[in-house]
């Protein structure tokens, strides 16, 4: 126990150094880009507008309707996916700081997850934007769910950037792996579709899938309804176990990274 | 008091064998890798105790674990057994072209760097303009670090880490980028580092640099403890060996 609270301790010791990682990183993210941090909005905001339209066309969807609710499933797990894929050479890219300063290695997957929560903190300022003109009427108190939805699905990404850093520096071929793994899990998650479409033959796809709570429990207060309480205790549940499982790993590894790298 | 002390202290890492889907279908087709893992004993139950007042340099050949005994002392690599008791505020510079963020300014890396010494954002503030000051580096320093040359990363990384007074000072062979001014400036400032009872501890090939700013020399040799004793002597030591 008192090793997984020396990881707390660790990173509370290096927070100034965290923030500075992170205010540098989104800084850096949108040099010599005109249009900055506006692509942040602008690149979810396009790509609902274009995969919406193509399924409005296609599948007659009602796009008030199909839009916000693909973009409410998109951010969120534009963000579970690059943090997990941003973290894999969260380590070997601190490589000159691990090797020779004193900077405990937790830090290193953390700066990755939050740079990347910023970035889903300005898409969801798009969404509402969308929201707002499409659907003013869905909007409520229940809205505020996003809280700690939001915790939720930080906790769970920052599991799964431990977990993918670690395994990285050992295996390279974690990192082409997850990717696929990923890809995958965006066509088995109900994001593009929704778990209605799946009918009671292939309901288990969705039911049996982490991601579906993690992510709905970010979609639903995005539209304005409430998740289930079921769905809060199994995404309660999945993310404690990965983040423990994040933690445990990279404690595990804490003195053998300077030699991996 | 700072006091760098080791007590049977061992360090022992495995070196894993790269193997490829190719090695394991194709038997014998790694010609030039054949070592199978190994275990490297870079430090042998070393006995050494280093007080205030002391200035050590670490003399040996390559691979004799010079380096790791550096790393092992600044905390970088954990000993696999004995005893390690570091007590005071260390700075260290071992490869000078790592531990920058290339993207980001001079001062930027001034800052972070500062701020991974133990330095909290307020004091490593404060010291920004000195410490630009001793490096002389002016204009640069709202450069990119990527745009530096050797000699340049020399002169911030060594002006960042001695400006926040360490107690201990540990430093590997950073004097071969710096150009013939910034060296005897250098050498001043770690004289005066250690004047003021502090500990350094620095790994050369220069037996010169030794006997000028060292009072103490050790000669490690396969993770071992050769000789240990005045500059003077561990190095004509030292030399007598390496001619034969």
């Amino acid at each position: 126990m008192t090793k997984q609270s020396g990881y707390f301790k660790g990173l509370w010791e290096n927070r100034y150094i965290l923030f500075s990682f992170v205010g540098r990183d989104l800084r850096s993210k949108y040099r010599r880009s005109l249009l900055g941090v506006l692509w942040s909005i602008i690149t979810p905001l396009a790509l609902s507008v274009i995969i919406g339209s193509v399924y409005a066309i296609l599948f007659h969807r009602d796009v008030k309707i199909w839009i916000p609710m693909l973009f409410a499933g998109l951010n969120p797990w534009t963000f579970i996916r690059s943090s997990a894929e941003s973290s894999t050479n969260a380590f070997i890219q601190a490589e000159g700081y691990l090797k020779q300063l004193r900077v405990h290695p937790q830090v290193f997957p953390l700066r990755k997850v939050c740079v990347d929560f910023i970035n889903l903190l300005y898409s969801i300022m798009a969404f509402y934007v969308v929201y707002l003109v499409l659907q003013p009427q869905n909007f409520g108190p229940e809205m505020l769910m996003i809280v700690p939805g939001l915790l939720i699905i930080f906790v769970f990404s920052w599991g799964l950037a431990q977990i993918a850093a670690v395994a990285n520096l050992f295996v390279r071929d974690y990192q082409p792996f997850q990717t696929l793994v990923m890809q995958a899990f965006f066509y088995l998650t109900p994001i593009i579709y929704q778990p209605s479409q799946l009918g009671e033959r292939f309901a288990l796809v969705y039911r049996l899938n982490p991601f579906y709570y993690i992510l709905d429990v970010v979609k639903q207060p995005l539209l304005g309804g409430i998740p289930s309480a079921d769905t809060y205790l199994v995404a309660v549940g999945i993310t404690l176990v990965v983040f423990a499982l994040g933690v445990v790993l990279v404690n595990a590894a804490r003195w053998k990274i300077a030699f991996k790298l | 008091m700072s006091i760098i002390k080791m007590e049977d202290t061992d360090l022992v890492f495995k070196v894993w064998h790269e193997r490829r889907l190719k090695d394991i279908i194709v038997p014998g087709s790694n010609q030039f890798n054949r070592y199978e893992d190994a275990t490297v004993h870079a430090l042998d139950h070393i006995n050494l105790t280093i007080r205030e007042g002391e200035r050590v340099a670490v003399v040996g050949h390559n691979g004799a674990g010079k380096s790791t005994f550096l790393k092992v002392i600044a905390g970088v690599y954990k000993p696999s057994g004995g005893k390690l008791t570091v007590e005071g505020r260390i700075s260290n510079m071992f490869e000078l072209s790592m531990g920058f963020e290339q993207e980001q300014t001079g001062w930027d890396n001034m800052y972070l760097r500062g701020l991974m010494l133990g330095l909290k954002p307020k004091e490593i503030k404060a010291k920004m303009r000195e410490i630009a000051d001793f490096s002389e580096l002016g204009e640069f320093l709202n450069m990119p670090v990527k745009y530096y040359s050797s000699g340049m990363y020399v002169r911030l990384a060594f002006s960042t880490s001695t400006a926040i007074m360490p107690d201990i000072l540990l430093l590997d062979e950073v004097f071969a980028a710096g150009d013939a001014g910034f060296i005897g400036k250098a050498t001043r400032r770690m004289k005066e580092l250690v004047n003021v009872a502090k500990i350094l501890v620095m790994v050369t090939h220069n037996m010169n640099t030794a006997r000028d700013i060292c009072n103490r020399c050790i000669w490690l040799d396969k993770g071992k403890i050769r000789m240990d004793g005045s500059p003077d002597e561990v190095t004509k030591a030292y030399l007598e060996y390496v001619k034969k």
